[in-house]
């Protein structure tokens, strides 16, 4: 029940936090931290309006996209480590809800026949074609020989606090994975800037140019949410099962905050040159599955 | 079984006077018995046996039925008839002057397609196969001679493929002493192989899929429709038949595994680039019989591995995508059939806006495009489930040999998956949403009631079966329990059928409440898109179906073949600039052609022999005997 609580509040304060990060580290004062949920209640109490192509699929796409969003945060640990739902390879069904709202969001911004549109959705849909296996090779190089079978499990039993030095390199490496991942999912810099001003060059934000209020509301409540879903997953992973909440709070703030960080210190990549970058959680998840199996097998 | 075939053998009385709605309603009595035959096999009795005792080279013809081809059997009967309702009403919308022997050969090609499964004789299976080729061969060509050409390269192709049949037929025959298929068990590597692979052309298995996305967009609807959700099923029964008779090493089953996820990849990298509509879908059988094929694999390696409950997931993932397979997929080639009597183009970027103007097929299209990109809420992602958790059951053995393997299936599911959805989603956006690219676009209607009906029922079953996935599973379980596997990891997986039942009906419940809410607090107005200010925007300035898939095709550039032909600019004010891209099969363009263009060559040395004279086809002859002569006198 902690868990559903935290789902609901604890996303949109923590998108404010980045964005008070960024503002402090420009040396400017920024915008109270509560300012993007009091956006969310403002957005919600407005209008809507719809281009003049646009089909039903706009109207209900945000709505279904948060109803699977939510879903999938019920598979996922965050303040506690029982979640509401839980079974043997639900992973598979969080990694495919995930993508079923990325198809119906995707399918949204094609709608209204936006040339923009287009070109964040062709953007955003081709990190999917890597960001999947990548999602899968973690959660193989998790449960390799641990017979962990839930997601909330297999996160749990790893931490980078074990005994063995390779087991903390494994977990400190699908940790920079999953955290990469993150960046890539919430569109932060240096994949998409959120900021950004020029039509031409966003991802995210340029799927969602034609939708405003009501559904602009709910499009930025499940960004934040999917987020919260990475950034808990991490913490979950870092830390060790047993531990006191603060401790996993205190996580938390600090991915957010690194993001932040990251955020003010880096410019984005070449758009051409991104799809290069993402190959990168691939790879560091096949590696520490390598390095594991290499350990099983006796090699050092 | 017989008053199913009388009846279906009855249907061909009505095509005389070529009442095609008299022959509908025939095939679906019969099919309604065979049905019923079928399920008492799958459900009850264990095998039906006939044996027929013929003149000596054939002998005794075993026509039985076991639970792998009471399954198929089940599938077929099941969506034949529904094809069949299809093709009547577009038939009336298409009509053509050769309904009379098109119709025959549809009732032959679906007789066939059933005598398949009941054949235990290789020789009578073998002809009885050939009778399913010939006659798909003349539903293909429909009686148009632009079709002439694809259909003819799908009947060599069986003609190749068959020819492997025989061989193999005939080792085996030589080795056992029999004809029956029981005379397959624990064969020898040469006639499996030879075997496998004659299955392989009809299954489309990577290189030897090249007729499949020429057939299909060749074919009239229906008949692709049947063919690509059921008929290549046959080539995969036939596998199936192998591989349950038979136990493979594991260099065997690496080698079976990187060959199916080769065609997946093959399939869903021409999948991303194609325009045409019905093409596109016919790669994507290429795709899923890839990852049907890598279940079964799957399923191999646990049985070696030692590993029951990834032996039970990877068999049964296999069977229910199978399964699922032939429902999205007939589904959506009856709705691009739809798509092309109400436009007359099967191109995408031709389309645009059809959800506009064909509400009702847009919503229908996509409920099949959300399957078969494997979403939740529809069938296809409870068999990707399963094949997924298969893989991911291999992590828990530390055999290197195992592991690799087995990681190859679950990396090629994931990016191929990952491919297929970005494919359709492509698909669908373009040719459904957006503003009209075309003026057919613009006219486009909504079809009569008659061409909707096959498609409603088999979204209706895409939704039913993939909300409530446990009546699938408890469809496939004696076919679990015929191949010996483990029934309480069945259990197990039914109990998750319904946990994830239960969660889509949450995702539902919650879905509700939001749409309630909105409609309460909302009030909507309508306006231009946005572009920047810019106030002439034009249907041509969205993204293409080429646009769409660029970043991709950057990366994947040394999978993806493409010939390009292009105008330069020359002058400082050029009059016409052009560039034209096309992303034909590599294949067939790089491999079969030229291969077949030598083939050709060779032959046509020989050409003279015909000149046409009399008197040197005596010489010929004169000659023959000659020869003949000699042989016979010399072996005295």
């Amino acid at each position: 029940m902690i868990n559903a609580l935290c789902v609901i509040f604890l996303p949109l304060l923590f998108m404010g936090l980045i964005s008070k990060v960024k503002a402090i580290m420009v040396g400017r004062k920024g915008k109270p931290i509560l300012q993007s949920s009091w956006d969310f209640w403002k957005l919600l109490r407005k209008d809507e309006i719809y281009s003049n192509h646009a089909t039903q699929i706009s109207r209900f796409a945000p709505l279904l996209a948060l109803a699977v969003t939510f879903v999938a945060a019920m598979f996922v640990p965050f303040l506690s480590n029982n979640t509401l739902l839980s079974f043997r390879g639900d992973y598979i069904l969080i990694v495919y809800l995930l993508s079923l709202a990325k198809g119906i969001m995707a399918l949204a911004a094609m709608d209204s026949g936006s040339s923009f549109q287009g070109m964040g959705t062709s953007r955003e849909l081709s990190f999917t074609a890597f960001l999947e296996p990548a999602f899968f090779l973690v959660v193989a190089a998790l449960i390799f020989s641990s017979g962990a079978g839930s997601t909330a499990e297999s996160f749990a039993q790893q931490s980078i606090f074990h005994s063995s030095i390779w087991a903390t390199l494994a977990a400190a490496s699908l940790a920079i994975a999953l955290f990469i991942m993150l960046l890539v999912e919430s569109s932060r810099v240096p994949f998409d800037d959120p900021a950004t001003h020029l039509e031409l060059t966003m991802i995210h934000e340029v799927m969602i140019l034609d939708f405003s209020g009501f559904n602009l509301a709910v499009i930025h409540y499940t960004a934040a949410l999917k987020m919260f879903i990475y950034a808990s997953l991490i913490s979950r992973l870092i830390l060790p099962p047993q531990i006191a909440v603060w401790w996993y709070l205190a996580l938390m703030l600090a991915i957010y905050v690194l993001v932040g960080v990251l955020e003010s210190l880096m410019a984005r990549f070449r758009m051409n040159r991104n799809l290069e970058l993402v190959l990168l959680p691939l790879c560091i998840a096949l590696l520490s599955l390598a390095m594991r199996l290499a350990r099983y097998m006796g090699a050092w | 079984m017989s008053i199913g075939f009388i009846v279906l053998l009855l249907a061909f009385i009505p095509t005389l006077w070529k009442r095609s709605g008299y022959y509908v309603i025939l095939w679906l009595l019969g099919s309604a018995f065979l049905a019923y035959e079928y399920m008492e096999v799958l459900f009850s009795r264990s095998i039906v046996d006939y044996i027929f005792s013929m003149p000596m080279p054939v002998g005794d013809v075993g026509i039985a039925l076991n639970k792998l081809s009471a399954f198929f059997g089940v599938i077929f009967s099941l969506g034949l008839p529904l094809g069949m309702l299809y093709g009547h009403y577009y038939l009336k919308e298409h009509p053509t002057p050769a309904l009379r022997s098109h119709l025959v050969w549809l009732g032959i090609m679906g007789i066939s397609m059933h005598g398949v499964l009941w054949m235990r004789h290789s020789l009578i299976f073998l002809m009885v196969w050939e009778l399913m080729s010939l006659s798909s061969f003349f539903c293909i060509v429909f009686s148009k001679r632009e079709n002439l050409e694809a259909g003819l390269n799908y009947l060599i192709t069986m003609q190749i493929g068959a020819a492997f049949l025989l061989a193999g037929f005939a080792i085996a025959y030589l080795q056992s002493g029999t004809f029956d298929f029981s005379g397959f068990e624990q064969m020898k590597p040469l006639p499996m192989y030879l075997i496998l692979i004659g299955f392989a052309f009809k299954a489309g298995v990577f290189p030897v899929a090249s007729w499949l996305p020429q057939a299909h967009p060749a074919a009239p609807s229906h008949v692709s429709g049947i063919m690509s959700s059921m008929l290549i099923k046959t080539g995969f029964y036939g596998i199936l038949l192998i591989i349950s008779l038979n136990r493979f090493s594991l260099s065997e089953i690496a080698v079976f595994t990187l060959i199916f996820s080769i065609s997946a990849f093959w399939a869903v990298s021409h999948l991303l680039n194609e325009r045409n509509l019905k093409r596109a879908l016919a790669y994507s059988s290429v795709e899923n019989i890839g990852i049907a094929g890598m279940a079964v694999c799957a399923g191999l390696l646990g049985i070696h591995a030692n590993l029951p409950v990834m032996t039970m997931l990877g068999f049964c993932g296999a069977f229910l995508h199978i399964f699922f397979h032939s429902i999205f997929k007939a589904q959506l080639f009856y709705t691009s059939g739809n798509i092309l009597l109400s436009t007359g183009t099967l191109d995408i970027d031709e389309m645009g806006a059809l959800a506009k103007r064909m509400p009702y097929t847009g919503a229908m299209t996509l409920i099949g495009i959300f399957a078969i990109s494997a979403l939740p809420l529809t069938n296809g992602f409870f068999s990707e489930f399963t094949i997924f958790r298969a893989a991911m059951e291999a992590m828990q053995i530390p055999s290197i040999k195992h592991l690799l393997p087995a990681l190859l299936i679950l990396v090629a599911l994931a990016f191929i998956g990952a491919l297929a959805l970005i494919a359709f989603i492509r698909i669908y956006a373009v040719a459904f949403l957006g503003a009209p690219r075309s003026q057919k676009a613009e006219n486009a209607k909504e079809l009569k009631i008659g061409a909707r009906l096959s498609v409603f029922f088999l979204s209706v079953a895409i939704l039913l079966t993939g909300i409530v996935p446990g009546i699938a599973l408890r469809f496939i379980k004696p076919l679990l329990r015929w191949f010996d596997l483990d029934m309480q990891i069945y259990a197990g997986l039914q109990q998750q059928a319904t946990q994830i039942s239960s969660v889509y009906l949450i995702i539902i419940a919650m879905f509700a409440l939001f749409f309630v809410v909105r409609r309460l607090c909302v009030k909507e107005k309508t306006g231009t898109t946005w572009a920047c200010a810019y106030p002439k925007v034009k249907p041509k300035m969205q993204s293409s179906s080429m646009t769409y898939i660029q970043p991709l095709a950057y990366f994947l550039k040394p999978f993806m073949y493409k010939t390009t032909t292009r105008v330069k600019a020359e002058h400082p004010f050029p009059q016409k600039i052009e560039y034209n891209e096309e992303h034909p099969d590599a294949v067939w363009n790089l491999v079969v052609r030229p291969v077949s263009r030598i083939i050709s060559n060779f032959l046509l040395l020989f050409a003279g022999i015909h000149n046409g004279k009399t008197n040197s086809y005596i010489a010929w002859a004169l000659g023959f005997l000659v020869i003949l002569l000699v042989w016979v006198v010399g072996f005295r």
